[in-house]
C-alpha cells in the first residue's frame, strides 16, 4: 500500500518537473520570440509545480538518503555510545516531523477552505498546500516503521546520499 | 537564554541530528523561547515550507540540477575529458591539466561540485593510472578542479547565496566567471611546475594521432554551443536565471537525445536524481527559513553587528576572521548547508563593514571551496578516494598541494576586487 502511495507520488513529482522545465523555457521562448507569454505560468509553477515536485518528492528522496548530517563525531564512538546517539538523532527527527505535519495540515485545513484563485488563472490556491502536508505525512511514516533499524544505525534517515552515485 | 537554541543547534549538528531537521528543531524552539507562544510557532511552521518552496526564484535549483543530470547521463563529461586530454597529450603532466580543463568546463554544465568529483574520478583516474601518474597527482587534479563547479555557473551554491542574502543571481553567477578561469590557469600553472621538480609524478607524455584529437574536438561542439547559449543569456540578461536553468536543461536533454546518448530511461533516472537531490536542498532551505525566523525574532545578527562594530576592528580583520571560521567550518561540512547556516549572521556583518555584496559571495564561494578539499574531513577529497580508489592519505596530499592556486587567487581578489566585480559591472 505505502509502496504504491511512494510510487504514485514520485511520478507526480516526476511530471510537475518536466512541466516545469517545458513550461519555463515555452514561456520564455514565446515572450522573447513572439511577446506573447503563457497565461499564468509563473503562478502555476510557483503554487503548483514546484510544491508538488518537492513535498511529493520527500519520501523517494528519503530512501535515497536525503537528510544531509555532520558525521565526524559520531563517526569517532564507540558502538554502544553511538546507538544511543543515533536514537537521539532519530527522536529529534520524528518529533519535528510531528509537529511539522500537524503545523502544515492546519494552514493547509485553513487554506482549502479559501477561495482564493491566482491571479492569472481560475484556479484555487489552496489544494496546492495540501501537498505539503501530504509530503510530510508519508516522510513520517517511513521514519516510523524504520524505528527498529536505528540502533544498528542502517535507518534511511542515516544513509547520507552519496554523490558516487548520484551521478 | 536566547541563544539557547542556538547551542542546542551546535549540539543537535555534533550529535549527527540531521542539519535540516536541526534547523527546524532548534528555529522551532527559538522562536517558543522567544515569544513565549506555541501558537506562533505552529503559525510560522505551517506556513514556511510553502512559502520557501512556492518561489518562483527558487525553481532555478532544480531547473540547474536537472541540467547537470541530463548532461551526466549524456555523457559530456566523458566528451570534454577525452577532447582535453588528446589536445594536452604532448604537455608533460597534460592528462591532470586536462582533467582541470574538462572539471571547469563540465562546471558550467553541472554546479555540483561534489557531483563532479565523483564523475571525474570515475572518467579521469583510471586514465592517469593507466598512464602512469602518481595518485597524488591524479587525486590533487580531479578534487581541486571539481571546486571550480562553485565557481563557473550555474552554481547552485552562488544561487544558494544569492538566494539567502537577496543578491542579483545573475550577477553573482557571471562575478565567478573570471576568478574561475584563474582558479584554473593557476591550476594548470601548479600541476606543470610541480611535474617539472618531480617529473616522477608524470611520466612522458604520448601522441594521439590528428585525426584522434579532431573527432574528440567534433564531439564536444554541442557542450560548448550549450556553454555558450547560458552564459551569453546570462551576462545580456536575456532571460532569467530561472529561463536559463529551465532551458539549459531542455537543450541539454535534446542534445543528449539527438546524440544517441540519453534514452526514455535515462531522461526518467536524471529527473528522478534532481527530485532527490532537490529535495535534499529544500529540505535545508525550509530549515533553514524557520531558524532564520528565530534569528529575527531574538535580533542575535543585529546584536552581533553592534557589538563588532562598537570593538572598532579594522574590517578587514572581521573579514579574515570570518573567511577562517568559513574554512574550518567548510571541512565539517557541504557548502549549501553551510551557506544557509552562516550567512544570516555573516552578511548582514559584511555589508554593515562596507563590503560588496556580491564580491563577498565570491570569496566565500573560494573558501568553501578549500574546505571541502582540505583535511582532515573535505567532502570531496572524501568523494575522491571512494570513487577513485585511493587513500585518503594521497587526495589530501595532492588537494593540499594544488589548493595554493585557490590561495593565491583569493588574495588576488582581496587586492584586487575589479577581478570579481568588472563583469557583473558591465552587464544591461
Amino acid at each position: 500500500m505505502l509502496h504504491h502511495l511512494e510510487r504514485v507520488l514520485i511520478w507526480l513529482a516526476i511530471i510537475a518537473t518536466a512541466i516545469m522545465m517545458f513550461m519555463t523555457s515555452g514561456d520564455a521562448l514565446m515572450r522573447y520570440a513572439f511577446n506573447k507569454p503563457f497565461i499564468g505560468a509563473y503562478e502555476v509553477t510557483e503554487k503548483y509545480l514546484m510544491i508538488a515536485a518537492i513535498f511529493l518528492g520527500f519520501p523517494y528522496a528519503y530512501r535515497g538518503g536525503a537528510f544531509i548530517r555532520v558525521t565526524f563525531l559520531v563517526d569517532m564512538l564507540p558502538a554502544a555510545l553511538k546507538r544511543s546517539v543515533n536514537w537521539i538523532a532519530y527522536l529529534v527527527s520524528v518529533a519535528c516531523c510531528v509537529l511539522l505535519l500537524y503545523a502544515t495540515g492546519l494552514a493547509a485545513w485553513r487554506a482549502i477552505g479559501d477561495n482564493t484563485t491566482l491571479a492569472t488563472l481560475p484556479i484555487r490556491v489552496g489544494p496546492s498546500q495540501a501537498l505539503v502536508p501530504l509530503g510530510f505525512l508519508v516522510l513520517l511514516i517511513l521514519m516510523l516503521i524504520e524505528a527498529r533499524r536505528v540502533g544498528s544505525g542502517e535507518a534511511m534517515l542515516f544513509a547520507q546520499e552519496s554523490p558516487a552515485e548520484s551521478s | 537564554m536566547v541563544v539557547l537554541p542556538l547551542v542546542a543547534l551546535i549540539v543537535c549538528l555534533l550529535l549527527g541530528v540531521p542539519i535540516a531537521i536541526a534547523l527546524a528543531a532548534c528555529g522551532m524552539f527559538g522562536i517558543f523561547i522567544v515569544t513565549g507562544d506555541f501558537s506562533k510557532v505552529i503559525g510560522i511552521a505551517g506556513l514556511a515550507p510553502y512559502s520557501t518552496v512556492g518561489d518562483y526564484a527558487l525553481t532555478t535549483i532544480p531547473m540547474f540540477i536537472l541540467m547537470a543530470y541530463f548532461s551526466a547521463s549524456s555523457g559530456l563529461a566523458h566528451d570534454l575529458y577525452t577532447a582535453a586530454a588528446n589536445s594536452l597529450s604532448r604537455v608533460r603532466g597534460g592528462l591532470a591539466i586536462a582533467t582541470v580543463f574538462a572539471c571547469g568546463i563540465f562546471g558550467a554544465m553541472s554546479g555540483a561540485s561534489v557531483a563532479a568529483a565523483s564523475v571525474m574520478s570515475k572518467i579521469a583516474m583510471p586514465e592517469m593510472r593507466r598512464h602512469g601518474y602518481s595518485d597524488e597527482l591524479a587525486a590533487g587534479a580531479i578534487g581541486v578542479g571539481s571546486t571550480l563547479d562553485i565557481l563557473i555557473p550555474p552554481s547552485i551554491a552562488m544561487v544558494i547565496y544569492g538566494i539567502a542574502t537577496q543578491t542579483s543571481i545573475g550577477q553573482l553567477l557571471i562575478a565567478g566567471i573570471i576568478p574561475g578561469i584563474l582558479v584554473g590557469i593557476l591550476l594548470a600553472v601548479m600541476i606543470y611546475l610541480w611535474v617539472l621538480i618531480s617529473p616522477s609524478h608524470a611520466p612522458a607524455t604520448f601522441t594521439v594521432s590528428k585525426e584522434e584529437r579532431r573527432a574528440s574536438l567534433v564531439k564536444i561542439w554541442p557542450s560548448l554551443m550549450l556553454i555558450a547559449i547560458v552564459i551569453a543569456m546570462l551576462y545580456t540578461g536575456l532571460a532569467t536565471p530561472t529561463e536559463i536553468g529551465a532551458l539549459g536543461a531542455l537543450m541539454a536533454a535534446v542534445i543528449g537525445a539527438a546524440f544517441g546518448r540519453l534514452d526514455w530511461a535515462g531522461a526518467i533516472d536524471a529527473i528522478k536524481q534532481t527530485i532527490r537531490t532537490s529535495a535534499m536542498i529544500f529540505l535545508i532551505l525550509i530549515g533553514a527559513t524557520i531558524f532564520g525566523y528565530y534569528m529575527t525574532l531574538s535580533r542575535i545578527p543585529h546584536e552581533v553587528v553592534a557589538y563588532v562594530t562598537d570593538l572598532g576592528l579594522n574590517r578587514w580583520t572581521v573579514l579574515i576572521g570570518i573567511i577562517v571560521v568559513y574554512f574550518i567550518v567548510s571541512m565539517f561540512m557541504d557548502e549549501i548547508p553551510l551557506l544557509l547556516l552562516t550567512l544570516q549572521l555573516t552578511f548582514p556583518l559584511i555589508t554593515s563593514l562596507g563590503f560588496d555584496p556580491i564580491w563577498f559571495g565570491v570569496v566565500s564561494m573560494m573558501m568553501v571551496a578549500m574546505g571541502l578539499v582540505f583535511p582532515p574531513v573535505g567532502m570531496i577529497a572524501f568523494v575522491v578516494a571512494a570513487t577513485g580508489k585511493v587513500e585518503l592519505a594521497k587526495v589530501y596530499k595532492g588537494t593540499s598541494i594544488l589548493m595554493l592556486a585557490i590561495v593565491a587567487t583569493t588574495v588576488l581578489i582581496m587586492i584586487f576586487p575589479e577581478i570579481v566585480l568588472w563583469l557583473p559591472r558591465t552587464m544591461k
